[in-house]
Formats: C-alpha cells, sequence, structure tokens
C-alpha cells in the first residue's frame, strides 16, 4: 500500500468519506451577495466599508449559527421557543427623569412587565449614568437591533461585556435603531447608531431569559424590545484593568420580557459545560426551583450550569465539581413607587436536592476587592493550533482544598513550534496563600485525558493583586511556573 | 504571534464584473473545499471570508489562469483562521442528516459508527494536514496543484498527506478491533 496516495480499491471507504466531506452547493445568499461587490466610492461608516459585502449574508449565517447553537444545546422537551402571549400596551413616562419621552408617533410599549414600570431608554440611561443601576434591576423599552459583522481574529482578551465584533442599538427610536439599509439589488449597509442618541445596548449573556425568542426576529431588525437589566455586574471584575470601570456600566439583561407586542415567558436558557460543550439536562425545572425558593413574579432568570462553570456568571462564587446547580437571579419587593429599579438577589440552588446551597446581594459590596490571577501556557513543540494534541489545564488550591479547576483557554497561537493558550478569563479569589498546579492532557471528544508533565507554585495574594501566571511546558518535560506582569496583550 | 490584520477598505480599482467573471465559475468550488475543511456548518462564513480577501486581494492576482490554486490558497488561509478561533468560542456543528461514507449494503448503524470515529480522526489532523487532505481528495486536486496552491514544495505536500492518511487508516482499523 503506497503511504502516501489513498487507494481506491483498499481505501474505498475513508476516499467516499473524504468526498463526502465537500458535498454540496454554495448557499444561494452567498452566491448572490458575493457577486454584487459594492462601488467602494460609496461613502459609508468605517465599519461599513470593511463589511458591506458581507453585511446582510453575515446576519443571515449568524441567526443560523446561533439558532444551531441553541438547538444544539437545548435539552429535551425545551426546543421550542417561547409561545408569545399578547399582551396590554402602554408606557410609564413618570419617572425618574425629565428627558424627553419617545415621540408620540412611535409604537407602544407595555407600561409594566413582571409588576415593574416599563422605562424609556433615555431614562434609564440616565439612571445608569447616575449609578442607580447597579446591583438593581429595571425593565426598559425601546427599539432593538445587534448586527455581527465579519471580524478580524480579536488578537487579544476581550473580557464578558464587550462590542467588539457586535454593532448594537436599543433606544427610543426605530429609526435610530435601525443599523443596517438596503444596499444594491441583495446587500445592505451597517454603521453604527447616530452618536447623540442614549444606547443602552443590552448584553445578552448565557443566564439570560427569553433571548432565543430574538433569534427568530434578526430579520426583522429593529424590534419592540423589553428587557429587563442591570449594571453593576460582579463580571466586570472579569475585565482586563484598563476596561473593568467602563464594564461597570455594562447592561447586562436578566430576562427579555416582551418583544413586539408579545410576552416572552421566563424560560431557563440551554446551557452546556464549559469544558466540554456538553448541553446542561437538569432533574429540576425553573417553575420546580422557584417554587422551592419561593419566588414568584419576581423571579427574573435561572438557568443550570454545572458547579465548576459559576464563576463564569458570578465569579464571586469559585466551586468545583460537575454536580449541576441553579443559578437564579429575583427581584426584591417594591420599596418606592417612584421607583422603577428593584434591588436583585441571587441565589444557588442544588439540581438534585432543590436546597438553597448560597445567596447574596446582585450588587457588590462597597469594599470588593478580589486579587485576580491570569493564567496563560506555553507548549514547545506543538505546533500551532493544536486539535486534540495535549492542552493545558490548572487548579488552585487554599490549604489543601481545591478551589478551583479549568482548562487554559482564552484561545491559541503560535507559530509551527510554539503554542500560547490564553489568556482568558482571570480567576477571582480573595486574599490568601493558594498552590496553583498546571498540567497537560488530551482532550478528545469530551475526554479529557491523564494529567502529564504538571508543576505547582505557591502565590499569595493580597487585596486588588493582579498577578500573570505562567506556565511554560517544555517538550515531554514537566512544565516551570513563573508569575508576574500580566499576560499579553490586552 | 499570528494576529490577522484589521480590515481596511475594500479596493477602489476592481471592476464587479470582472470580479464575478474571474471567481463567478470557482464559487461552488471555495465552498465544497471549505466545507471539506472546516465542516459545512461553518463553510458559509469562511467562504464569505475568503471571497471578501479575493475582492481586497484580486489585484494582486498576476496571472488570471491561476484563478483557481489562488482561490483556493486564500481559503486554505481562512479556513485555518477558522481552525485556530475553535479554541475561543464554540464551534458550530452541522445537524443536516450526513451522507452516508459508502452507499454498500452495510449496517447503517455501523456505517454511522465509522462516520464518526472517521470525523473524530479528521478532527485530530492539524490544519495544514486537514488542508491537504481535502484539497487532495476532497476536491481532486493533484499534488502538484495542492503545492502550488499553499506555495509549498510537493515533499511537504506528500508528508502532510502521508501523515494524515496515516492517522486516517489507523482510526478504521481501531473501529475494526
Amino acid at each position: 500500500m503506497n503511504d502516501d496516495e489513498l487507494d481506491p480499491r483498499r481505501d474505498e471507504l475513508l476516499l467516499a468519506y473524504l468526498r463526502s466531506r465537500s458535498e454540496g452547493h454554495v448557499p444561494d445568499a452567498l452566491r448572490v451577495a458575493a457577486m454584487r461587490p459594492p462601488p467602494a466610492a460609496r461613502p459609508a461608516s468605517r465599519w461599513a466599508r470593511g463589511s458591506r459585502l458581507v453585511a446582510g449574508l453575515s446576519a443571515a449565517a449568524t441567526l443560523v449559527a446561533i439558532t444551531l447553537i441553541v438547538l444544539a444545546t437545548l435539552p429535551p422537551g425545551l426546543g421550542r421557543l417561547p409561545t408569545p402571549q399578547p399582551s396590554a400596551t402602554g408606557r410609564a413616562t413618570s419617572a425618574p427623569s425629565t428627558s424627553p419621552a419617545p415621540s408620540a408617533s412611535a409604537e407602544s410599549f407595555p407600561s409594566s412587565v413582571a409588576g415593574m414600570p416599563v422605562i424609556t431608554v433615555a431614562q434609564a440611561v440616565e439612571l445608569l449614568h447616575e449609578g442607580n443601576l447597579s446591583g438593581r434591576a429595571v425593565a426598559v423599552g425601546g427599539y432593538f437591533a445587534q448586527y455581527f459583522p465579519s471580524c478580524p481574529f480579536a488578537g487579544g482578551y476581550r473580557g464578558p461585556f464587550s462590542d467588539f465584533c457586535r454593532m448594537v442599538a436599543f433606544t427610543d427610536s426605530r429609526e435610530a435603531s435601525t443599523l443596517c439599509h438596503p444596499w444594491g439589488a441583495s446587500g445592505s449597509e451597517c454603521s453604527w447608531a447616530p452618536d447623540g442618541v442614549s444606547n443602552l445596548g443590552p448584553f445578552f449573556m448565557s443566564e439570560t431569559s427569553g433571548e432565543q425568542s430574538l433569534s427568530a426576529l434578526y430579520q426583522q431588525l429593529p424590534v419592540r424590545l423589553v428587557v429587563i437589566g442591570h449594571s453593576g455586574d460582579a463580571r466586570q471584575w472579569q475585565c482586563s484593568p484598563d476596561k473593568r470601570g467602563g464594564c461597570g456600566f455594562a447592561f447586562v439583561a436578566d430576562r427579555v420580557a416582551w418583544v413586539d407586542g408579545h410576552d416572552v415567558p421566563i424560560g431557563a436558557p440551554a446551557t452546556i459545560d464549559a469544558m466540554t460543550g456538553t448541553p446542561i439536562q437538569p432533574a429540576m425545572s425553573l417553575a420546580e426551583v422557584a417554587r422551592a425558593l419561593g419566588v414568584g413574579e419576581e423571579l427574573l432568570t435561572g438557568a443550570p450550569f454545572q458547579a465548576k462553570d459559576v464563576w463564569t456568571i458570578d465569579p464571586r462564587w469559585n466551586l468545583v465539581g460537575d454536580n449541576l446547580v441553579w443559578f437564579v437571579r429575583s427581584i426584591t419587593a417594591e420599596e418606592s413607587a417612584a421607583d422603577p429599579t428593584r434591588p436583585e438577589m441571587v441565589w444557588l440552588v442544588d439540581d438534585e436536592t432543590g436546597e438553597l446551597l448560597a445567596q447574596h446581594d446582585l450588587a457588590l459590596a462597597a469594599d470588593y476587592g478580589p486579587a485576580r490571577i491570569w493564567v496563560n501556557a506555553l507548549l514547545h513543540g506543538i505546533e500551532c493550533c493544536p486539535g486534540t494534541e495535549p492542552r493545558p489545564y490548572y487548579s488552585v488550591e487554599s490549604s489543601g482544598a481545591l478551589v478551583h479547576e479549568s482548562m487554559v483557554s482564552g484561545g491559541a497561537s503560535g507559530s509551527q513550534n510554539v503554542t500560547t493558550f490564553g489568556p482568558d478569563t482571570p480567576l477571582l479569589l480573595d486574599p490568601g496563600t493558594y498552590t496553583v498546579t498546571s498540567w497537560l492532557a488530551t482532550y478528545d471528544g469530551g475526554v479529557i485525558g491523564e494529567p502529564t508533565q504538571e508543576c505547582s507554585i505557591e502565590i499569595t495574594l493580597r487585596a486588588l493583586d493582579d498577578v500573570g501566571l505562567h506556565a511554560d511546558f517544555p517538550l515531554n518535560r514537566p512544565c516551570t511556573f513563573a508569575s508576574g506582569a500580566l499576560p499579553s496583550p490586552f | 504571534m499570528k494576529l490577522s490584520p484589521a480590515r481596511g477598505p475594500m479596493s477602489a480599482a476592481v471592476d464587479p464584473a470582472e470580479f464575478e467573471a474571474l471567481v463567478g465559475p470557482w464559487l461552488d468550488e471555495m465552498y465544497r473545499a471549505a466545507a471539506a475543511i472546516v465542516g459545512r456548518a461553518e463553510a458559509a462564513d469562511v467562504t464569505q471570508d475568503a471571497l471578501l480577501d479575493a475582492w481586497r486581494g484580486l489585484q494582486r492576482l498576476r496571472d488570471p489562469a491561476r484563478i483557481r490554486p489562488w482561490l483556493h490558497a486564500i481559503v486554505a488561509n481562512r479556513s485555518r483562521k477558522q481552525i485556530r478561533s475553535w479554541h475561543s468560542r464554540p464551534r458550530l456543528v452541522d445537524l443536516s442528516v450526513t451522507p452516508e461514507p459508502a452507499a454498500d449494503d452495510g449496517d447503517p448503524g455501523d456505517l454511522a459508527a465509522r462516520r464518526d470515529q472517521l470525523d473524530r480522526a479528521f478532527d485530530r489532523l492539524s490544519a495544514d494536514q486537514r488542508i491537504c487532505v481535502a484539497l487532495r481528495y476532497s476536491i481532486d486536486l493533484p499534488v502538484s496543484e495542492v503545492a502550488e496552491a499553499l506555495g509549498i514544495p510537493e515533499g511537504t505536500v506528500k508528508s502532510r498527506l502521508h501523515a494524515a492518511v496515516h492517522r486516517l487508516r489507523a482510526s478504521l482499523v481501531e473501529e475494526d478491533r
């Protein structure tokens, strides 16, 4: 048998497989859009110039991609989008500010959702800038659109609240939120919302309830949307040092509550094991979890995660193990009829027993100041970027107790003989002394192999420390650790 | 670091009709090559990015007769970047029905298992190996044209094919045990 070439007789199966990988035809949308490149002379924004050719197509592809991910990760029984329910219309324009209400010609919004008054985007932006949304929920109605242009490799850590590769508008006017306009026969051209317009682009996170109701509407943007959200999210501490302040003002969506005239029921979003991508299939339903907590209409969202992944949702909780826990947010009782915001609570519930494991306010304590470690790993002798070759992992122990364990992720870059993993999301730790261990293990089809080339370092952290931990893996020898400056680039 | 340059404005001097005439006939093949390398779920994205690169770089194509390897080189580069991105975001999977690898009379369960085994083995190939195998056996380019597209010696193509074929064959042997 010729080792370099496939033999049509002996390798029939393999040849058929390889040919089948390329079966199919280019989608019609791609064919049409690609063959209608625009004239370069047409004035457009910087973003629009770079992405005009692919605008409509990219949005469609993104929609398909999002849909694929959602469908691929929905637990059994949750495969359908929530059934929209007609709702009352009207809109609160009272508290808290003197900002102008949207024009009278605007289509209507509900006056309240989940027992909370619906305020305008301009009002919410004012509350945000005054710091009044930190850890507090507010229901905001506006016109929403977002578009994901085709983007270059980010080239560094972006953090949880980044608008890299996302154009988003959530404003008080349909016109201002219309990001993309038809161009030519089949293309479109997209640009940011105009300067000077109150824009509160919400961040939809893995725990956000009801976001999937939007995915079916991406061809009809902008849509009227009421979203309940907050700022001052603890994940601001996962932003790079120079961006943390801005991240504190990120408007994080707890729940999509109403879309284009229809209520969106609360539902548990589909979640996955962050390490393997396996869909999470909890034993309890969100309704059962809410009953266990005694939470009714105050419920904002709830989603199941593996305990080891909770830190990616609320970095104040470092848990280990792959047992399932429910991460739940709710609002507390109304404090003042004039205040449209409500304090939020966060709960952790054991999926197996329904037991309340932990709870705290969503708002950060005034003296909250964790230390942060940023781990990256350098693998020598491995051509970038490996598929299932060994990948780096790390764990953190305190007084012999395991505090954290995860893959060093954040992307890989490098050359033929060296690959760098990370930096990725920093781990937040209380001041103290910790042992950090790193190792390599194969990763094949979601199965993690035996650890090899392990090494450890002991570190003592003070409040607000930012420590970079660099694990260096020579070929086939144990790694060495070094601590010091933050990994780059940021 | 292998970082992609930020995108700049498109070339002003490319005639859309010329672009369509040159690239249009190869669009299906570009898409099929992308599908073979990164999978159908992400092939449209890769093809779209490759087309944008082609549009911007068309003036650098010196010999229009060599458009085919030139386009394959662009698809290969874009596919390589796509594969790299799998480490930092969820990877898309194609949920459509996958054709069976061979139209023999084998048990459908066995065929699905073999397909799965081959998928896993293919996923274990390095990006360069995937590209070589896809261009050679999925698109049926001769080794010389694969080498031209990738800008590497034929010997390098052969060595990558050798390693990849060895791995793929081994996966079938493992399955048979």
